[in-house]
């Protein structure tokens, strides 16, 4: 097995910077996302690490070998792409042979690890089937094992449910998963979806304007979020702007434009603050509570509900802070509550995240 | 509903019916003069008469054509492949060269490119200015349908073919070719059909050379018998070996790539 890393790649199309000084690391036997919108350049690095596109800076490494300039074709990848790229005038076990007929592999070996990858995506039995007469999802799976076969030392996922409904990508993002953790093989996943990508990564890197935004583990960027792009692009955030009017006891006190006033928890950083810095305050929807009658005096605040919506695991409230409408999830017993939207109710801010302005 | 497909499946059948009488009523008629000698016999004779004269031009023209067909091939898929997967500068002007061809009237272009030949190589009085005239001539044909065939083909197949280990000459031989058989399919036939019966090139080299391909001696003979019995062989012989090479064709390669294209 071995590890990838892509250094300080860039890649431009024309006028369009497509993937800018890019720094990408998948270490040995993990599975690492690239998140981010459409044209974020997450596709384009992945594939100048498979060596379909030649990047115009930066190198790429699997291990210790510099593979910049290795063709795809020596480079022992497996690629699976986001349009399904299973050759139509083949049928699964010739789809599945392919690579190991390239590499010249014996024709006992070649029906051997036919048989072998085909058990591990559970399509035993379909070696005659064409591939025009395969569901989605076994097309998909069909083409995993295709690139399992060749036991290729990485595995790239280009969007690889894209086309997929959405219940069979809620199936097929975990057997992704589960025959990475199974074959041991590093793997880079490419997606726009960030509940995929929390799903099955080890660490994801989000992606936006060809540049990497930040890398963590899902909780790490779901908790401690950098910027205010990735506090939006994962998961759904209220941003509010602060100024910072006090710092005591390694806290931060925060004038919130709408007249609120937040206090932080005790923070390890707090020294990177200065009084009168302007910050961003991201909310989750979740970490805002109801108190009802009950009143907390730190971090609280009074709030008209303007709609209040059932949605079966959730019930989303729309209130109003000054100008502005926050959204507030009440999750367990809480969601089935009437909520009279005629007078004004208490909240409490359970948690936080302060976004330096830039 | 029932009633209204069934006059309108009538219709369709009434209008195939009709247009493959218009298109075979011609060729029948040839075929019926043909069976007929000068004396009023029916039977065959005017196929043995004629045999030892025309087989040789036929022979002629059907290794015109097939070579035709090969170099155009040869030329033609390479050419579209690099027009359809590469940019490079000039790549515009270049396939309006390749196919320009066809933008002046026939004889015209036959001519200049005769003259040219002969010329500058001083070989237009051979087989190879037949050659040289019919390979540059029906070169468009075999461009247009492989570029349009290329365009279609997903890069992605060729993509997960290189990740897989293909090399390039391996990707082109396992998947591309393979999978731009539409393309090729209808280039062959146009090619080898239209190239076949080609008249104005022949009969313009036919002078300077002496070589007769079949639909000039046809068209000498006519000029010269009028519409005999042999004559009408020699059309009809024409037509039989077109319509038995598509058949052959089509059977070996077989009809699913021209599916939407042909009543198949």
């Amino acid at each position: 097995m071995v590890s990838v890393r892509a250094v300080d790649i860039s890649k431009r199309f024309g006028d369009f910077l497509a993937v800018n000084h890019v720094n990408i690391e998948a270490r040995d036997r993990e599975l690492i996302t690239l998140l981010g919108p459409s044209g974020c350049g997450k596709t384009t690095t992945l594939r100048i690490i498979s060596g379909l596109v030649k990047p115009d800076t930066g190198e790429v490494y699997f291990g210790e070998k510099n593979v910049t300039n290795v063709p795809p074709h020596k480079r022992n990848i497996g690629f699976v792409f986001q349009k399904v790229a299973l050759f139509p005038h083949m049928n699964v076990y010739k789809n599945v042979s392919f690579g190991l007929k390239m590499k010249k592999f014996p024709k006992n070996e070649i029906d051997k690890r036919v048989k072998e990858v085909l058990k591990i995506v559970r399509m035993e039995g379909f070696e005659e089937r064409m591939p025009s007469q395969l569901s989605g999802g076994q097309v998909q799976r069909i083409d995993i094992a295709r690139v399992l076969a060749i036991d290729p030392e990485v595995l790239l996922f280009d969007e690889p449910l894209g086309h997929l409904d959405a219940k069979l990508r809620d199936d097929l993002k975990y057997e992704i998963r589960r025959i990475q953790k199974e074959t041991g093989k590093t793997a880079i996943y490419v997606t726009h979806d960030q509940a995929e990508a929390f799903a099955i990564s080890d660490r994801v890197y989000v992606m936006n304007h060809g540049q990497v935004q930040q890398v963590g583990t899902p909780i790490e960027l779901y908790l401690n979020p950098k910027s205010d792009f990735v506090a939006d692009f994962i998961g759904t955030s209220n941003f509010l702007e602060g100024t910072i009017s006090e710092i005591y006891e390694n806290r931060l006190k925060i004038k919130v434009n709408d007249g609120l006033i937040l206090v932080s928890e005790v923070m390890p950083n707090v020294q990177e603050y200065k009084v009168n810095d302007n910050v961003i305050v991201s909310i989750r929807p979740e970490d805002i509570e109801l108190l009802g009658n009950l009143t907390i005096k730190e971090n609280s605040f009074e709030a008209k509900v303007e709609r209040s919506t059932f949605l079966g695991t959730n019930t989303r409230l729309l209130i109003a802070l000054g100008n502005r409408i926050l959204k507030v999830d009440l999750y367990g017993p809480e969601r089935f509550k009437i909520i009279d939207t005629a007078v004004s109710t208490n909240f409490h801010v359970r948690r936080f995240t302060i976004i330096k302005k830039t | 509903m029932n009633r209204n497909i069934d006059f309108s499946t009538i219709i369709s059948y009434i209008y195939i019916v009709f247009v493959s009488i218009l298109i075979f009523i011609p060729f029948m008629i040839s075929f019926w003069r043909s069976l007929w000698t000068p004396d009023g016999q029916l039977g065959l004779s005017n196929y043995f008469s004629m045999a030892g004269v025309f087989w040789p031009r036929v022979w002629l023209s059907l290794q015109l054509s097939l070579i035709t067909v090969v170099l155009d091939l040869i030329i033609a898929i390479p050419a579209a492949y690099a027009l359809t997967r590469y940019e490079f500068r000039g790549k515009r002007p270049i396939l309006l060269t390749l196919i320009g061809v066809w933008y002046v009237p026939g004889i015209a272009y036959a001519l200049s490119l005769i003259l040219s030949f002969y010329l500058i190589y001083k070989q237009c009085l051979s087989i190879l200015g037949f050659i040289v005239t019919y390979t540059t001539g029906f070169l468009p044909m075999m461009l247009l349908s492989s570029i349009v065939a290329f365009r279609r083909l997903e890069i992605s197949y060729e993509e997960a073919a290189a990740c897989l280990g293909a090399t390039g000459l391996k990707r082109f031989i396992y998947i591309v070719l393979p999978l731009i058989g539409p393309g090729i399919t209808s280039g062959i036939l146009l090619t080898f059909v239209l190239s076949f019966n080609e008249f104005i090139t022949a009969f313009l080299l036919a002078g300077p050379t002496g070589i007769l391909t079949a639909p000039v001696k046809v068209f000498d003979d006519i000029s010269h018998a009028g519409m005999l019995g042999f004559v009408a062989a020699e059309a009809s012989i024409l037509q039989i070996i077109s319509l038995t090479v598509i058949f052959v064709y089509l059977k070996i390669v077989g009809t699913r790539y021209l599916k939407g294209t042909v009543f198949f």
